[in-house]
């Protein structure tokens, strides 16, 4: 089911996930390319963040491999985590957030360089939100916290755009707002985006490929494949639709009989 | 004036002064961590994991400050590894801490020739009977943890607001917790032997917290409060001295009045 064009950067070789002896996730083969556009759905709870963390490298398999298939390939990830994890009682401004994304570059015992505040300062500028770097993080609103995070993500100078949940609380302008702009990113700048989200509705009309992760079953594909009535029907066990309305997905999930 | 300079001319009001001023640099420093962490119940634990070693070595006959630090920083191990989720909620296992700490320490000076004073003056502290050796011991820590947290300012603040993003970059958030914890541990230990469990514990929150309030930058924040930590403590003195109080409680009593008249503030400060 899974369609193979250009470079491959991450591999997942029939990989078993879990934390101790809770497996989450069993056998999943999954191989992210350069330039892919990948939605990463399922429900809360199904899996996504363990399946995420383990794309990442920050969690090892219980079983299988997750590797780097292209030799000299460096791939970085751009990671913009669920803005509700980061603790608003920190009194730093978008700048100082933005500017942690340097920090790998800066490495230990140095303080970041005109070059690296440079960068920090057209990452702002590159997400739209310049004017806002003295303002303090905690007092923007979601879609301007997004925005940040993203600048910071972009500061890595990542291969790989990761998004965890990005339009999480947003009212639909901003969410659309957000959705536009790491479509730009993909379109514009090339960058390869995995995004995760619990709404298949909200990523449907934006990716490429879909990765649905559901009662610890992973389905890999592209959107047209993925996103049938018959196949969702099949793996919710219950009546969906999947209809096009001026060119969007729409999905109608049960309806009255 | 001359009050003043006449009551610190006196060789254990010096001390102490000099004592109090390094405590409350330290507390106040890395208690800005401890609030934005939201860890405070950490510093109450540790401080009193840190009296329960003093009574180890009181009792065995061992120096009390290492056995102090030695048991501090194993309760800084059990915290850095056990309070990142598991079967037992963090506030339990803060609370564990606190009381068998607690409990160890009455029951290991219960047997002690000068129990009651020595518990006393862990609780409570007795900054004016601090000896030269001790001054030179808190300048040692004050410089060593002062040093590290200059130099890995970036990475704890980092591994502080964001340890998820920090690990896809590289770092190990585990070991630079570790590292935190152990910096900790250190400034406790030593500061609850100089000052008591109590006004280290409020060192380490009352004048972050102030500070907080006070501004709104982080580095400021932490200028504010170890600035807050330092300058109660000749007040403190000054006042318990005169008044023939409790220097301890009159430093805290300073620093919560700070944060009583600053708290005000915030509601004319721009977002």
């Amino acid at each position: 089911m899974e369609s193979t064009n250009g470079i491959p950067l991450i591999h997942l070789d029939d990989v078993t996930l879990g934390y101790g002896k809770n497996i989450v996730l069993e056998r999943v083969r999954a191989t992210i390319y350069l330039n892919d556009f990948i939605g990463l759905v399922g429900p809360n709870g199904s899996g996504k963040t363990t399946l995420l963390r383990a794309v990442l490298g920050i969690l090892s398999p219980i079983h299988g491999t997750v590797s780097r298939p292209t030799p000299g390939f460096d791939v970085r990830f751009g990671y913009v985590p669920q803005r509700e994890h980061l603790d608003n009682l920190f009194p730093l401004t978008a700048f100082e957030v933005v500017l942690m994304g340097t920090y790998r570059k800066v490495g230990l015992l140095r303080r970041p360089q005109k070059e690296d505040v440079e960068l920090a300062r057209t990452c702002l500028d590159h997400v739209g939100i310049r004017s806002l770097e003295h303002r303090l993080f905690k007092t923007l609103s979601g879609g301007q916290k997004q925005r940040t995070l993203i600048a910071r993500a972009l500061a890595t100078k990542p291969s790989i755009l990761v998004l965890d949940e990005p339009t999480n609380g947003m009212d639909l302008l901003s969410q659309k707002s957000i959705l536009d702009l790491i479509q730009e990113l993909h379109d514009r700048d090339g960058l390869t985006v995995i995004m995760v989200s619990h709404l298949l509705t909200e990523v449907a009309n934006y990716v490429q490929k879909i990765i649905l992760v559901e009662a610890n079953d992973v389905q890999v594909g592209p959107v047209e494949n993925i996103l049938t009535g018959s196949n969702l029907s099949q793996l919710y066990d219950m009546p969906v639709y999947v209809e096009r309305v001026r060119d969007q997905h729409v999905i109608v999930v049960g309806g009255r009989t | 004036m001359s009050g003043v300079l006449e009551i610190f001319g006196i060789e254990f009001m010096r001390h102490a002064l000099t004592a109090g001023m390094l405590v409350g640099a330290m507390c106040g420093y890395v208690g800005v961590y401890i609030v934005l962490r939201r860890i405070v119940f950490v510093g109450a634990s540790l401080a009193q994991i840190a009296s329960s070693g003093f009574a180890v070595g009181m009792l065995l006959g061992w120096n009390p400050f290492i056995s102090a630090v030695a048991i501090t920083l194993m309760g800084t191990l059990l915290f850095s590894v056990h309070l990142r989720g598991g079967r037992i909620p963090q506030d339990s296992i803060l609370a564990l801490g606190y009381t068998v700490a607690a409990a160890g320490t009455i029951l290991l000076l219960a047997k002690h020739p000068k129990g009651d004073a020595d518990l006393m003056t862990l609780l409570f502290g007795n900054i004016l009977t601090i000896g030269v050796d001790q001054i030179y011991l808190l300048v040692g820590a004050c410089m060593v943890v002062g040093s590290l947290h200059l130099l890995f300012y970036k990475e704890f603040v980092f591994m502080s607001f964001d340890p998820e993003m920090a690990e896809t970059l590289g770092f190990r958030p585990q070991a630079w917790n570790m590292l935190f914890y152990v910096s900790l541990g250190v400034v406790i230990s030593l500061a609850v032997k100089s000052a008591g469990i109590l006004l280290v514990f409020g060192s380490l929150v009352l004048p972050p917290v102030a500070a907080l309030l006070l501004t709104q930058r982080l580095k400021w924040v932490f200028a504010c409060s170890v600035l807050v930590a330092v300058v109660t403590v000749p007040t403190g003195l000054y006042l318990s001295f005169e008044a023939d109080l409790p220097s301890g409680p009159t430093i805290l009593a300073i620093q919560a009045g700070i944060l009583a008249l600053v708290s005000p503030l915030r509601v004319f400060r721009r977002p």
